[in-house]
């Protein structure tokens, strides 16, 4: 099954450390290069589907302006899915890329 | 200005589940606050109100973070579907067949000879597509054929400009299959064997009757009494699912039941001259006598599904 584009890039974020959602919407944006921007309603369904499959889970919970903010992190199988996604989506790109090399060929060849 | 703009996303999210609230509103609020840090915003944004409210149909139609009696009656739509759709599917396979038979027997009718009869022929398949779909747990495929129906279901109402009250109850009702259909919750999984034997038993008793109807010199009609064949069929699901106590003991089908039943029924001894039962479920007296049994039983149905509804806790349970 693949993943949506916002569900990727959200374990992506999470790659690495842990983050809250807040660090998540900014992270997603960084890594999207501006493309994905993550309304806070979207991030907390994806990550209650992600909690809810085993991919997410909380890491732990810090005091912020007197309220408490909760961190999460990626789990193996997360990580299991991130690694199949990335390869799926690079067999994707190479597919595209040789045929695009061999369509400049031949257009090279015609003029 | 900070407690107000807080006040206000709490208020927001109330349209989120109880249970969702539970788990994720506190977090959901440090969140909004921290975004709206620095940018002097005094009430959340469009965008933001509008992925809450996104979130919050989303939840509530596939029936998570919902409690036990809300999920009783997410089963409910289920199962009524899943009834429904059997119900289609027959009907379908039975129309395909006689097309068929015609097309192969009676070339001279010309049965498949224009672009309508063709999309009479997707439109059918569709249900059958959305039967099977519901049956393998394919919800995603079963969603994508239903709204194919309706939208090719309007679009034959709106190209032959009928404005008959029939034409528009017909569409109101199969546009009702969408919301129907978006109930079902994703991790939905019927018992295949139960309800593929269900739809080829149906389908063999029926289709036979529909391809000798169609050969040359019959008289056309299917020698099965189609009205008494729906109503045994339904007698028969009934019974079963008063008898085994898992089913018993599960509202919604009970409530499934119980609606097809007494709908149906009810209907039907109330208008027997009405041109769409003389069709579709036939007048017999036969019929008429199993049509009084159904309806006692779809009461029963009724019954016993709200008296084990109402012993559903109302709000979920709190975590120990």
């Amino acid at each position: 099954m693949t993943m949506s584009e916002p569900t990727f890039f959200v374990l992506t974020a999470l790659l690495g450390e842990p983050r809250h959602g807040y660090g998540i919407v900014g992270e997603v944006d960084q890594l999207s290069g501006g493309r994905v921007q993550l309304k806070i309603g979207s991030l907390y369904g994806i990550l209650d589907r992600l909690v809810d499959e085993g991919l997410v889970e909380l890491d732990r919970e810090e005091a912020y302006q007197g309220r408490l903010r909760r961190y999460y992190r990626i789990t193996n199988a997360g990580l299991a899915a991130v690694r199949a996604e990335a390869a799926r989506q690079a067999a994707n790109a190479r597919a595209a890329a040789r045929r695009l090399r061999s369509i400049n060929l031949q257009l090279g060849e015609a003029s | 200005m900070n407690a107000e703009l807080e006040r206000r996303y709490r208020r927001l999210l109330r349209l989120l589940p109880a249970g969702y609230r539970r788990a994720w509103e506190e977090d959901m609020v440090t969140a909004f606050l921290q975004s709206a840090e620095g940018r002097g915003i005094t009430r959340p944004p469009l965008g933001e109100r509008l992925s809450v409210i996104a979130l919050a149909f989303r939840l509530r139609l596939a029936g998570q973070h919902e409690p036990p009696r809300g999920k009783a009656w997410h089963h409910a739509a289920y199962a009524l579907a899943l009834i429904l759709l059997l119900y289609q599917a027959v009907i379908a396979t039975v129309i395909l067949v006689d097309l068929a038979g015609r097309a192969l027997w009676r070339p001279m009718e010309r049965p498949l000879s224009n672009v309508s009869e063709w999309s009479t022929v997707l439109y059918w398949l569709l249900w059958i597509a959305a039967y099977a779909s519901l049956v393998l747990g394919w919800i995603v495929a079963l969603r994508i054929a239903v709204i194919t129906v309706v939208a090719l279901f309007a679009g034959a109402v709106v190209v032959s400009g009928s404005h008959q009250p029939a034409d528009l109850i017909a569409l109101t009702l199969t546009s009702a299959w969408m919301l129907l259909i978006l109930a079902v919750p994703n991790d939905a999984r019927p018992r295949r064997i139960v309800w593929l034997g269900a739809y080829l038993g149906s389908a063999l008793v029926l289709g036979p009757a529909a391809l000798s109807a169609a050969r040359p010199g019959s008289s056309g009609s299917l020698g099965v009494d189609l009205g008494l064949f729906w109503r045994l069929a339904l007698l028969v699901g009934t019974v079963v699912a008063l008898a085994i106590p898992t089913l018993r003991r599960s509202p919604g089908w009970l409530l499934a039941i119980a609606g097809v039943t007494v709908t149906l029924t009810g209907e039907s001894l109330l208008s027997q001259h009405v041109a769409f039962h003389s069709l579709i479920l036939g007048t017999s007296p036969a019929a008429m006598g199993v049509d009084l049994v159904l309806l006692s039983l779809g009461v029963a149905c009724a019954i016993v599904g709200i008296v084990t509804l109402r012993r559903l806790p109302r709000t979920e349970p709190e975590p120990a």
